[in-house]
């Protein structure tokens, strides 16, 4: 069964078994901290989602080619533009003080921003089909 | 643009994962080939060509080139 799935799917499948487990084992051995078992149980549960639809999806034709290539590039571009924006309304909303953040919600917007603005743009480039 | 892709591809009884396959590329990307709404790399464009035994400018054509072509407005230059 696994020998017709590529390495870096069975890796990713692995990966995910082995983060679930660690989550599995920290939700009894520290009942207190709630946070290490999120965090296991969540990696793990992404890695093996991705590890498996990754597998479904692509079969042993190849992962990325050059337009998922520049596709990628030019999303995560966009994106970083799209953080520096953001990361200077945040400023001035904060000098200014309309809009008081901390710096720690200010990293954990920033990163939620950057991460989801590459999904976004991506998925529309992958739709589109092109990036011009 | 507009390919000739589909059109050679069908002749030749080839589906669209075989011809990913022997250019190296995804299935979407043929798709989008296809549709003219992916502009290929020089590489692409010539494997591409090169599968189907024809020159490049045969299976790419642009919208530019489609126009001078129906006004014969355009000539091909070369001996």
């Amino acid at each position: 069964m696994f020998s017709s799935i590529q390495k870096r799917y069975l890796y990713r499948i692995v990966i995910g078994i082995i983060f679930i487990t660690g989550g599995v084992i920290a939700a009894f051995t520290l009942p207190d901290d709630a946070v290490i078992t999120t965090i296991f149980l969540t990696a793990g549960i992404v890695f093996l989602l991705t590890g498996i639809l990754r597998h479904r999806k692509n079969r042993d034709g190849p992962e990325s080619d050059e337009r998922s290539k520049k596709i990628g590039a030019w999303g995560l571009s966009y994106a970083w533009l799209t953080g520096l924006i953001a990361a200077c309304i945040l400023f001035w909303l904060d000098y200014l003080g309309i809009f008081r953040v901390s710096a720690q919600s200010g990293y954990g917007l920033m990163v939620m921003i950057l991460a989801l603005s590459a999904v976004v743009y991506q998925a529309y480039l992958f739709r589109k089909g092109d990036v011009c | 643009m507009y390919t000739t892709i589909r059109e050679l591809r069908e002749t030749s009884g080839m589906t669209q994962d075989e011809l990913a396959r022997k250019v190296g590329v995804r299935r979407e990307t043929i798709v989008f080939l296809e549709k003219g709404k992916y502009n290929p790399s020089l590489r692409l464009a010539r494997d591409v060509a090169g599968v189907f035994g024809k020159p490049v400018e045969e299976i790419f054509l642009f919208d530019d080139e489609e126009t001078a072509g129906e006004t014969g407005g355009a000539e091909k230059t070369g001996n």
